[in-house]
């Protein structure tokens, strides 16, 4: 029996939303996958507290402020969390940023194969 | 002037020259080489839809619907882009402007959206200042837009505009009663295709602020903003009196 892993996905464009879910679907179907997608930092902040998750994914440019926002929080609740930084095309800033963290990956968004396969591999 | 300086002078006039030639073709080649192929994924999805409509899923249609709406996106961010670069290679001379009129106009412009949220702007008479016409028309039309846009459901705005001397500039206030922006967010929402808000509560492309900064920047001013969350905002701007006309 699968174990079930639960993901966090922070990002506000419906159409990102869209292709993770079809591409969880299409190469990671056969497991039991709980997504569980929220818009804002501020929505963060509240369902992290009451709900645990394998790992987070967030985009880099929210509403209410940047994915670092959301590492910074998440660091603070646990210290260990697996999270991907994405965007759509990645610069020297976001990985810099990134590199002061712990367990934090940069991505760039394009839901492929490759793109799923490093996110599981996380998991792993 | 030595013959060295002018030589220097003249070479840097020329390297600005090629400069400017490079920006405008730069500008041409994002307005029309991208809005193309734009134009190719729009028109032949809309094709497929038109030939094959009845044998989609509901998944489908909601697939359809996405890149749909991504496509249409991204040809308004492609033509705020290239708004926003005519901004720096405007060759618009600055003349003397009737705001009162200007600010009229842009309300015209806004009357649907002011008719149906019951706005109620109050607009002091506002002086003769130098500018260019077609930009500090569009920079009256974003922020007002912005005070009407960014309120609470169920919320009539009210909108003040008033100006004051200060030193060499004008300076102008367009107050608002509307969400307010959180302090950390001040900076962002003038940057370029940045927001303050989730697309899905407030529409738009995040493009308002920053060529009202880049209006600003080409008018020797600046812009600010004082505000309070759930309360509203002031936005401050300057434009410099003494522009060459």
């Amino acid at each position: 029996m699968n174990i079930r892993l639960n993901i966090l996905y922070v990002e506000d464009n419906p159409g990102d939303v869209e292709l993770l879910k079809m591409s969880i679907e299409r190469y990671y179907g056969s497991q039991d996958i709980a997504l569980t997608v929220v818009e804002t930092i501020e929505e963060v902040k509240e369902i992290f507290l009451v709900n645990s998750y394998d790992v987070v994914l967030t985009d880099w440019h929210l509403p209410d402020g940047e994915g670092i926002d959301v590492v910074r929080f998440i660091r603070n609740v646990q210290e260990n969390m697996p999270i991907f930084l994405l965007s759509g095309e990645l610069t020297d800033h976001h990985i810099t940023t990134a590199k002061e963290y712990d367990h934090i990956v940069c991505l760039e968004k394009d839901y492929s194969k490759l793109f799923i396969e490093k996110v599981f591999a996380q998991l792993e | 002037m030595s013959e060295k300086l002018a030589k220097q002078l003249t070479k840097t006039q020329q390297e600005l020259s090629e400069l400017k030639a490079e920006y405008d073709e730069f500008t041409y080649i994002i307005s029309h080489d991208l809005s193309a192929p734009l134009r190719q994924i729009g028109g032949f999805i809309e094709l497929v839809v038109a030939n094959n409509s009845e044998s989609f899923d509901d998944k489908t249609k909601r697939h359809i619907e996405l890149a749909l709406g991504g496509t249409a996106q991204a040809k308004r961010m492609l033509d705020a882009l290239v708004n926003y670069s005519r901004v720096t290679t405007t060759t618009e001379p600055y003349a003397l402007l009737d705001i009162n009129k200007l600010v009229i106009e842009a309300q015209d412009e806004l009357s649907t959206m002011i008719a149906e949220t019951n706005a109620v702007i109050n607009c002091e008479n506002l002086p003769k200042i130098k500018g260019r016409e077609a930009q500090i028309k569009q920079l009256f039309f974003h922020l007002i837009q912005n005070a009407l846009l960014y309120q609470s459901p169920q919320n009539s705005p009210k909108i003040t505009i008033k100006v004051i001397e200060v030193n060499e500039n004008w300076q102008f206030c367009i107050k608002d009663n509307g969400i307010g922006v959180a302090d950390k967010l001040q900076e962002k929402i003038f940057k370029v295709l940045r927001r303050a808000v989730s697309d899905k509560k407030y529409a738009g492309i995040g493009m308002g602020l920053a060529l009202a900064k880049k209006i600003l920047q080409s008018h020797e001013g600046s812009i600010w903003l004082e505000s309070k969350e759930g309360v509203g905002s002031s936005f401050y701007f300057t434009i410099a009196k003494d522009l060459p006309l």
